[in-house]
């Protein structure tokens, strides 16, 4: 299989993964991001330091579109702390932490 | 007659300590670090830049190319054939049967299939992948002297 | 006689399908998570001047990479991606990472090395421009071949096999993180060779080469217009022939600012090569070793919510003897300079469209502009 047909294949992985008809949420069109106006107000709150810290290296989208569990984040989470200039300390990591621990649940994850 | 500079003030007491060197470099060196290279000046006809053409093909594609279960003998096995005396007629300018490109390109080794060949870099032109030789990488020396050689024009010599 | 080594580029196949295997059975018996992501980028460039496509990469170049990792508990992880792209397939990461602590962490494998800043933005879809900076172009510049510029001063991404220990510490609102590394090194024969770098994965002279690097970060607070402050330096230094008398050194410094939109970058970095005293050169070789540095400077800001844009100047110098079969208008002092604007494009979460118009101004190889588009997702 040469590169331009592992890209093809790759790309439409991606457009396929897009899923437009299943849960797709009008207000989530765009760069990546979450309405949160239905979020208990504490979320809401750590739904800014989400967006701002986990932004920095790669897409917010990223983020915004991973289906993963609460335990899959908590050690996701894990990792993006321990990156370079990440700026993530703990009391934020366990902020963001419960934000998409929220998320996750609300997306019967 | 420039006296030749080696880069040695800052050379590591033991070759293991390899995993403190950069930081003593950085510490010791810095005054070296910040002076340019000096260079002499241009020899004529290039410096003789690169091996002749019947030095590579008889130390190199030779015996690690044309041999009989591969690109040797008439017809070989797989072309081309790159016996010593018929090698650069079946090379220089001819074009590959893999990918839209020439063998060698005079003057031009990265537009060469050959050296794509020889580097397993031959997909990226859609050419077969299939490093050259199959099982084991081309020294590397020899893999930069067909470079140089192509560099320079690809000359008969 | 050459040493008839063996070509793991040709093992890659079952290499990945291993590493697939052993993913797919430590998931099985793993207390949860299989993870499957990837990127895809495709660009292309187009030269107006005809004579420069002729030593450069020129038309469509395709990006792919697929990274499955298993989490097999709390502190430990298995990852492994595979990349093709202009190098064909090969794995660039195949990584145990233990993670007992966030001081002290330990990666073994295949590892991404972490030199400068970029280094965490390699994946077409974390930079804005649609090229890498000069100091770390891997096969994208224009006379970047062998007989030319012979790339940049450390093409990105930089991966290697070894062994890194690395981790984060806090003071206050200051994040310090360390990585140290012992790895097989770069590799040659009379300079880099970086096609090697990516098809032959073992040590070519038995030494390891060594490396790390330090960043101190400033983290704001998330609403706060001015952003987080980051400082990182980077150094690594080996010998790369066979023959163990050719030593490398490569350093770095980079800083990162986010003022309100405006994320600005610069990064410089360093290399000195030595080089064989007993090839023949187009040049009477006085100092035998040539050094190659360079910088760049990056803003980038947003133009409304689908919209950035990006504005880079940068700078590189090849300052030394030319390699022995280099073409004849690489002189002993080569320098580029590039001025790139461009814009990204984010219509919808998993795409995004990058496009980019360049302008170098070259000592050896003229001045030239160039346009470059692509499309690419990440999921």
């Amino acid at each position: 299989m040469n590169a331009i047909t592992l890209t093809g294949t790759a790309l439409l992985v991606v457009l396929l993964g897009a899923d437009p008809k299943k849960d797709w949420d009008p207000r989530d069109a765009g760069p990546g991001k979450i309405d949160v106006s239905g979020y208990p107000p504490g979320l809401q709150k750590y739904y800014d330091i989400y967006s701002a810290k986990c932004a920095k290296c790669h897409p917010l989208a990223r983020s915004v579109n991973a289906k993963f569990t609460a335990v899959e984040w908590k050690r996701y989470m894990k990792r993006m702390i321990r990156r370079p200039n990440s700026g993530i300390n703990e009391e934020q990591a366990a902020a963001i932490y419960e934000f998409l621990k929220y998320r996750a649940s609300t997306q019967d994850m | 007659m420039t006296r030749r500079g080696h880069w040695t003030p800052c050379r590591p007491a033991a070759k293991r300590g390899a995993a403190l060197a950069a930081a003593l470099l950085l510490a010791a060196c810095g005054e070296d670090l910040l002076a340019d290279p000096r260079v002499g000046a241009q020899l004529p006809g290039g410096g003789g830049a690169g091996a002749s053409f019947s030095s590579l093909a008889v130390n190199v594609l030779a015996p690690q190319c044309a041999t009989s279960a591969c690109h040797g003998g008439s017809p070989p096995a797989y072309a081309p054939q790159l016996d010593a005396d018929v090698a650069y007629d079946e090379l220089v300018g001819r074009p590959s049967l893999q990918a839209s490109m020439s063998l060698v390109e005079p003057g031009a080794p990265d537009q060469s299939y050959l050296v794509l060949k020889l580097r397993g870099a031959a997909g990226w032109v859609g050419g077969i992948p299939t490093p050259m030789p199959t099982d084991y990488a081309l020294d590397e020396g020899d893999i930069a002297a067909i470079e140089g050689w192509i560099a320079n024009g690809a000359p008969n010599d | 006689m050459t040493d008839r080594r063996s070509r793991p580029l040709a093992r890659a196949p079952r290499i990945v399908a291993a590493a697939l295997l052993l993913a797919g059975a430590g998931a099985a018996f793993a207390e949860t998570s299989l993870l499957l992501s990837g990127s895809a980028f495709v660009d292309y460039w187009y030269q107006e001047d005809p004579a420069v496509p002729t030593r450069t990469p020129q038309g469509v170049t395709p990006a792919t990479s697929l990274k499955v990792s298993v989490d097999v508990n709390d502190d430990l992880a298995f990852s492994a991606k595979l990349c093709a792209g202009c190098h064909t397939m090969e794995m660039e990461q195949v990584v145990l990472d233990y993670t007992p602590k966030t001081w002290f962490n330990l990666q073994i494998g295949r590892l991404a090395i972490p030199f400068g800043d970029y280094s965490n933005r390699v994946d077409p879809s974390s930079h804005a421009a649609v090229t890498a900076p000069l100091i770390y172009d891997m096969g994208q510049m224009a006379f970047g071949e062998r007989s030319a510029m012979n790339l940049g001063v450390l093409p990105l991404p930089y991966t290697d096999t070894g062994v890194m220990l690395y981790g984060v510490r806090w003071l206050g609102p200051i994040q310090f993180w360390y990585g140290l590394y012992g790895v097989a090194g770069l590799r040659g024969a009379n300079d880099i060779d970086w096609m090697a770098m990516r098809s032959v994965y073992t040590d070519v002279n038995g030494l390891p080469a060594a490396g790390g690097r330090l960043t101190v970060t400033i983290s704001a607070p998330p609403k706060s217009f001015f952003g987080d402050f980051s400082l990182g330096g980077s150094a690594t230094a080996g010998h790369y022939d066979r023959d163990e008398g050719l030593r490398y050194l490569l350093y770095g410094a980079d800083a990162s600012w986010r003022l309100g939109p405006f994320t600005m970058r610069g990064e410089y970095a360093a290399r000195r090569t030595e080089l064989d005293p007993d090839a023949s050169y187009p040049y009477e070789l006085v100092d035998d070793w040539f050094d190659k540095k360079g910088f760049y400077g990056e803003l980038e800001h947003p133009l409304g919510p689908y919209l950035t844009a990006v504005y880079r100047y940068e700078e590189m110098r090849r300052v030394g003897v030319p390699l022995p079969g280099s073409i004849a208008a690489v002189t002993p002092e080569s320098s580029m300079t590039r001025y790139t604007a461009g814009l990204v494009l984010t219509p919808a979460e998993h795409i995004f469209a990058k496009f980019s118009w360049e302008y170098t101004e070259s000592s050896d190889f003229g001045d030239f502009q160039a346009f470059r588009g692509g499309i690419g997702g990440a999921f």
